[in-house]
């Protein structure tokens, strides 16, 4: 497993980060946990989340593909992620709500 | 209909071109009601959220008084019976007034989904327009308004109309 990989979601993903669900508009939450975070961590053993890129997102974005990553693989993951921002510092400890909350 | 999150993204362009020294919270937090409300609107506002009975995002910026602004309306059920569809007279006989649903809708309950990680959206919001001065939060649906801001909560009585109307306004007079 190689150590760390930087994700840089306004960038590699999207600058407009979309609903929770795919069913419900393009670039969910849950499409990005399955499609990005959970392929990454078979991989790595830690994700750099660089914030900085994103124009535009939800709250239930956060909540699905972090504390629904929580929610499937426990707790343990999240020590294996770190969030990387200079621009939105007032987001992390929001971020961290959400997770906490989303269990 | 489906939630585009481009519309967020077109419109935070607009109010950053208008007004560029908006602080990141402010414009995240502009963005966000929008993505917010649209993902409302899919999931509770009509019976079937594949129907495509529509919505309409507004930004708005105010020179004058250097506000920036968003509404979102549907046409949907309303808060009210989104409510009671899902609490039925629970709900009826705790609130009287169209506004005490929508208060109780903003500060946080579970609707239709009933799942406990939701609603973090309102929750966002509220904590934004209650940090500064100059922010509000407006909700308009079945037969009532209710804004929040700073040590604010205001609760009227409207004519009824169908849907909800949901505006987030953020004036920053420090700043160009």
């Amino acid at each position: 497993m190689k150590a760390v990989k930087h994700i840089d979601i306004g960038s590699d993903y999207s600058p407009a980060l979309g609903p929770r669900y795919r069913a419900d508009g393009d670039f969910s939450g849950e499409a990005f946990r399955e499609e990005v975070l959970e392929p990454a961590l078979d991989d790595y053993e830690t994700l750099v989340i660089h914030l900085d890129n994103i124009e535009t997102f939800s709250a239930s974005f956060f909540e699905e593909a972090f504390g629904g990553l929580a929610r499937k693989h426990g707790t343990s993951v999240l020590g294996r992620l770190l969030f990387d921002t200079e621009v939105r510092a007032y987001l992390l400890p929001k971020i961290e709500a959400w997770i906490r909350e989303a269990l | 209909m489906r939630v585009d999150p481009r519309v967020a993204q077109r419109i935070n362009r607009f109010l950053r071109a208008r007004h560029p020294a908006l602080d990141m919270y402010e414009v995240d937090s502009l963005g966000l009601a929008i993505n917010e409300c649209l993902e409302n609107v899919r999931q509770h506002a009509y019976e079937n959220p594949d129907w495509n009975e529509g919505w309409f995002v507004v930004g708005l910026y105010d020179d004058e008084k250097k506000r920036s602004s968003v509404a979102i309306l549907d046409f949907g059920v309303g808060i009210r019976a989104t409510l009671r569809r899902q609490f039925g007279d629970f709900l009826g006989n705790l609130f009287r007034e169209p506004a005490d649903y929508l208060e109780r809708a903003i500060k946080g309950i579970r609707t239709a989904t009933g799942k406990a990680h939701r609603g973090q959206g309102f929750k966002f919001l509220r904590e934004f327009v209650g940090a500064e001065d100059g922010r509000f939060l407006h909700v308009l649906s079945s037969g009532g308004m209710v804004t929040v801001g700073r040590d604010l909560l205001k609760k009227l009585s409207t004519p009824t109309f169908r849907g909800t109307i949901v505006c987030l306004e953020t004036t920053n007079r420090a700043k160009s």
